[in-house]
């Protein structure tokens, strides 16, 4: 009766010499296995950086109702309050005249140029409401709403100043989303099917061996847990390479970009990448592998 | 122990060449502690045989029984089981070249479970009686054919199986080194163990005065005790 202990740690050992031994064929799989795993951490991490340039700009939509200057408090919170419930509100923040005069005054109180200007024409300031939206594709269907339902409190609404700008960056920015998931799925299949076609062909080269391993009594299982063991060193190998290339990068990479902390950005993520590299490394190392060294078991 | 019935093997017409018929209606028994030598001329489809036997061939009809079993009826899954009670040398030797002569050898016992006291005490041990110990850390490619020959012949009997196939095995030696492998197939032969040989080896099948299986296009033309090689 076969040990199975006796079996895993032959397996092991033989993977471990199959590996050493034929370090020609281990490097150029690393080789490829860290380019294959290097792409798709870059594209992880630029998928994640695009995401926070993304959310970054859509943070910054927001919009002003200006109103008229007779209207009462109670009038525009009523306003805020029906805007409120009837749409998905981050946040709204009353002006009121005063208010802004004397945000005005404390942004331009040392210049009394302007100072003596603003005393002979009172208080030009309207009160408003500034709304920040859960969704910013509401902030049309707000103003809509707001023009239908109190035109007559309405000065102006700040949306429609930036609209074009707003809607444009919207649409960017769902075109990029959309081209990244694209171009990203389709670098990475290229990649997994080159390291696919590299531990193929290493593979290609043992099939005499595979074959007398058959021949002289080895199970199939014997035979593959080998090449297994081979896979999951060259993937463990290669992630950790694959991990010194990322640390090299977040040396290089700007601190920031587009207002986001890039470098915090991928310190953060560096337990997650580990994690990440490993799995992906050693999966395509013992996948590929495995259906290689099974086409010649027949 | 090996029983063929009726076995036809043709390979089927492909691209340009035509069908071959390798083996036709070939029916014979070879019996335990036999030596037997299947004889022919190259291409008389001794190695077909042999590959029938390994699982590595289905005959196109006929069946091949190995100790009351249908070769080809046993499950991919359990065929190493019966492989490891078949020992064998090949004429290009078919040593793993990435492991060293020791390891050669040891992979016959390695896969089939045996404890690692048992193997580091037979393998030197064959190795010096094949002659080989002194060159048990050398890769096949540093090794002669007479050696590698040799090493063959230790891991086909290692883990002392119950039939030796050997599929002319001192074709590519010098008189000197076939006659030290055609002795240790004899001393094998007299310990029990079955050996069926597939050789065009005339002088070495006359010597020999067993029985032989004669091939002629892919038919048994002669099938006799104690027989000599004629063609």
């Amino acid at each position: 009766m076969t040990n199975p202990f006796t079996s895993l740690k032959r397996v092991l050992i033989f993977g471990w010499k199959n590996f050493s031994r034929e370090i020609g064929l281990s490097l150029v799989s690393i080789f490829v296995l860290v380019v294959t795993i290097s792409l798709i951490t870059s594209l992880f991490l630029i998928r994640g950086l695009s995401e926070e340039a993304i959310s970054e700009v859509e943070d910054k939509a927001d919009m002003t109702i200006d109103f008229e200057g007779i209207v009462s408090e109670e009038r525009i919170m009523e306003l805020e309050g029906e805007i409120s419930e009837k749409f998905d509100i981050d946040k709204t923040d009353y002006i009121s005249r005063e208010e802004a005069k004397e945000r005005f005054v404390e942004s331009f109180g040392d210049r009394p140029v302007v100072m003596e200007a603003l005393d002979e024409v009172g208080n030009p300031f309207p009160a408003s409401l500034n709304i920040k939206a859960g969704d910013p594709d509401t902030y049309r269907a707000i103003s809509e709403f707001a023009n239908d339902s109190y035109p007559e409190l309405i000065y102006g609404i700040d949306f429609y100043g930036r609209q074009a700008v707003v809607e444009g960056i919207f649409s960017i920015t769902e075109t990029l989303r959309s081209a990244g998931i694209i171009v990203s799925s389709l670098l990475a299949l290229i990649a997994v099917l080159l390291v696919f076609n590299t531990v193929k062909l290493a593979i290609y080269g043992m099939k005499e061996e595979i074959r007398v391993m058959g021949l002289v009594g080895s199970s199939s299982m014997f035979i593959q847990g080998s090449f297994v063991t081979q896979g999951v060193i060259t993937g463990i190998v290669s992630a950790l390479l694959s991990f010194i290339v990322f640390l090299v990068a977040l040396m290089l990479v700007p601190y920031t970009y587009m207002e986001v902390n890039v470098y915090k950005h991928l310190l953060e993520s560096m337990p997650f990448v580990l994690i990440m590299q490993l799995s992906v490394g050693v999966i395509l190392g013992v996948v590929s592998s495995v259906v290689a060294a099974r086409k010649y078991l027949g | 122990m090996i029983f063929f019935n009726k076995v036809t093997k043709i390979y089927p017409a492909h691209f340009t060449k035509k069908e071959t018929v390798v083996l036709e209606d070939i029916s014979f028994k070879i019996d335990k502690g036999e030596f037997v030598s299947i004889v022919g001329r190259s291409g008389a489809g001794k190695t077909t045989l042999f590959r029938i036997i390994l699982g590595e061939e289905r005959p196109t009809e006929g069946s091949v029984f190995f100790d009351g079993q249908d070769i080809h009826k046993i499950p991919f899954t359990r065929f190493h089981k019966t492989r490891r009670r078949i020992g064998t040398i090949f004429q290009d030797y078919k040593l793993l070249s990435s492991k060293t002569v020791y390891e050669n050898v040891a992979y016959a016992m390695e896969v089939t479970g045996t404890k690692d006291e048992e193997i580091e005490r037979d393998v030197p041990e064959l190795l010096e009686t094949v002659g080989l110990l002194e060159k048990a850390s050398h890769f096949p490619y540093q090794l002669s054919g007479g050696e590698q020959q040799r090493t063959a012949i230790a891991r086909a009997l290692i883990h002392q199986p119950d039939v030796i196939l050997a599929d002319e095995p001192t074709g590519d030696l010098d008189p000197y080194h076939a006659r030290d492998v055609m002795n240790i197939l004899l001393r094998i032969n007299e310990g029990g163990t079955t050996v069926v040989l597939a050789t065009h080896n005339k002088e070495t099948v006359n010597d020999l005065c067993k029985r032989v299986i004669t091939l002629k296009d892919g038919r048994i033309a002669n099938d006799c005790e104690k027989g000599k090689f004629i063609l």
